[in-house]
């Protein structure tokens, strides 16, 4: 009646990285009872007493039988409660309950109720997305969450109400709605952004970068950023218009591609929110400066590892505001916690202003500057020493001091290196606007002092009626705003 | 009959069956609730090869889940002492000593069913 030893498979997650765990049942002649080795955590030690319930429910109980369940390679250390599902269908079929042949191929996510009832575990979407890439073509996930399991392209998703449909499914009563092709998310588009992250207040879809008034060159620097993806790192008094620029950024960029919304998705799905489309605008993080390490890199213990605010933003925008009033150092730190992308870096710089034009907007190369309103002119370096791009890395902007000579500085960092032409690939790493070195600081036009710019009465909040009684006057009629002053 | 009352016959019954069963598939049954000051053996018996002591469990019904699930380890851990007592009383040796349980649930319409375990210590 009953096999030697059944094998179900399962995905198990560090961090994003998904293994495959074969789950193998094997039934002995001791008194009744169920072991689970294969160094789970005390809530997967739990799967036991759920699966014990789950299955005397259904009429097929384990629990005449000493069952040995084994989660292999048994030297992984294994976390959560999604392997209910794969340990209830390896023992019923060690137990003659169901055939075995098919258990294999299928990667099982799910977490038991007492009844049977199938439950989300943590982490469904990264484990889909890892079933998918360690060559399973088929998963079977609760029927809440088989929308979240189908944003995933080329995986057939399985979705079953409870434990008894999926062993009468493996018995072979095989309804066909209950199979959802992968569509890769092309039908949650109208629910984007639903998913969008980060702190309140960055979510906002009304936000639009039309909202800053005034502002040219920052919104050039904003725009120069979000089209090459560089760096940016932000300088001004209090008042200045710094946050509400840098809230903006994402607004600005495209939506990501295929990979990245995956990514960046699966990082959404490690919580215990179940996704139903895939995270499609740029996520944007903006951790206080006082955040702990832990919050801004990741963390986790045997429970897991945990995302932080660098992981949540992924294809997206870290936002560290007011950086020299908090450190932001936070040394050294394993890939493993925080996922960049393998080709992310973070690298804030300050660039000399263009010799030629005297913009302030310049983006550094691996040895030389580049100005993009000199018609993309290279110009050698000499005063400026680029570091060099190879040993720069995401911990070099954690033991970055900004310096202290302002009271704000904003940096963004956009996690991704990219190629340009057929030159090798160089790290685009980032410019500063404007630059704090220069001196007198231009102010990016503040609302209150009344700056260079704006005691010509040429500022740059002409027309807008929020600063009718701050004192600032208006432009004259047919003037506009001087040309940036700097270096006096 | 009172609950004690009828859960004894009902052992008895059990233990009725289970020897037949076993003497079915071969055994030989030497004694039959054997008790000392520590406890109680439901069924001596010898296989040819080893001599078991067998823990008879009988359910009227598996309401309560298998009359196996019954028998904790400390309990068995007990019938393990018990077989070794038995064999010093009685000079017995035997190459293997073994504990081995028999559950049966027992309907008023159908054949008792019959579980039986081997060497679950």
């Amino acid at each position: 009646m009953s096999r030697a030893v059944c094998r179900a498979a399962a995905i198990t997650l560090t961090g994003l990285e998904g293994t495959a765990v074969m789950v193998e049942a094997a039934v002995s002649q001791q008194l009744p009872g169920m072991a689970i080795i294969g160094l789970p955590d005390a809530s997967l030690a739990e799967a036991k007493l759920r699966v014990r319930s789950a299955t005397a429910q259904l009429g097929m109980p384990v629990s005449e039988r000493f069952v040995t369940v084994n989660l292999s390679p048994a030297s992984l250390p294994k976390q959560g409660s999604g392997f209910d599902l794969a340990i209830a269908l390896a023992a019923l079929a060690a137990l003659g309950h169901l055939p075995a042949a098919e258990l294999p191929q299928v990667a099982h996510l799910g977490e038991l109720g007492l009844d049977g009832e199938l439950r989300r575990p943590a982490g469904l979407l990264p484990a889909a997305v890892a079933a998918r890439a360690l060559g399973f073509r088929r998963v079977m996930v609760p029927e809440a969450c088989s929308a979240e399991a189908a944003l995933v392209p080329d995986l057939e998703v399985i979705a079953m109400p409870d434990l008894a449909a999926a062993v009468s499914w493996y018995r072979g009563d095989r309804a066909a709605e209950r199979i959802t092709a992968g569509h890769g998310g092309e039908r949650g588009r109208a629910c984007v952004r639903d998913h969008q992250r980060g702190s309140p207040g960055f979510d906002d879809p009304t936000l639009d970068i039309a909202d800053v008034v005034g502002q040219p060159e920052a919104v050039e620097a904003l725009t120069v950023a979000a089209a090459g993806r560089h760096h940016l790192s932000l300088l001004g008094p209090p008042g200045a218009g710094k946050t509400l620029l840098a809230s903006r950024l994402p607004t600005i960029l495209p939506d990501l591609t295929a990979d990245e919304s995956l990514t960046a998705s699966s990082i959404a799905a490690l919580g215990g929110v179940s996704l139903t489309a895939l995270v499609r605008r740029p996520p944007m993080e903006s951790p206080h400066h006082t955040a702990s390490k832990v919050a801004v890199i990741g963390g986790g213990d045997s429970g897991g590892v945990r995302p932080g605010a660098i992981t949540r933003a992924c294809h997206g925008v870290l936002f560290l505001d007011e950086a020299p009033n908090g450190k932001y150092t936070y040394g050294q730190c394993s890939s493993q916690i925080i996922h960049l992308d393998p080709d992310s870096d973070l690298i804030p710089l300050n660039a000399p202003p263009c010799p030629h034009c005297d913009s302030p907007v310049m983006i550094p190369w691996a040895d030389w500057w580049e100005c993009p309103r000199c018609d993309g002119k290279r110009l050698p370096d000499a005063a400026h020493q680029v570091p060099d791009s190879g040993k720069l890395s995401c911990s070099s902007l954690f033991s970055y001091e900004a310096p202290r000579t302002e009271r704000t500085l904003v940096m963004f960092g956009l996690f991704r290196r990219t190629s340009r032409g057929n030159s090798t690939p160089v790290y685009e790493c980032g410019y500063a606007y404007p630059h704090h070195s220069e001196q007198p600081h231009y102010h990016v036009g503040h609302p209150r002092k009344k700056t260079q710019s704006m005691a010509k009465g040429t500022g740059p909040f002409d027309g807008d009626t929020r600063y009718a009684n701050t004192g600032v006057p208006p432009n004259p009629p047919g003037t506009t705003n001087p040309p940036l002053a700097r270096g006096q | 009959m009172n609950t004690s009352a009828h859960n004894q016959a009902l052992g008895a019954r059990g233990e009725a069956i289970a020897a037949a069963f076993l003497e079915g598939r071969g055994f030989v049954i030497l004694d039959r609730n054997w008790r000392n000051r520590y406890g109680e053996l439901d069924l001596i018996a010898y296989d040819g090869r080893a001599l078991v002591a067998v823990e008879v469990k009988t359910r009227s019904s598996d309401g309560y889940g298998s009359p196996l699930s019954a028998i904790t380890a400390r309990k068995a851990g007990r019938l393990k002492r018990l077989l070794l007592d038995w064999a010093r009383a009685h000079g017995t040796r035997a190459p293997e000593l073994r504990i081995d349980a028999v559950g049966i649930t027992l309907c008023d319409t159908q054949a008792p069913r019959i579980d039986h375990l081997r060497s679950i210590l």
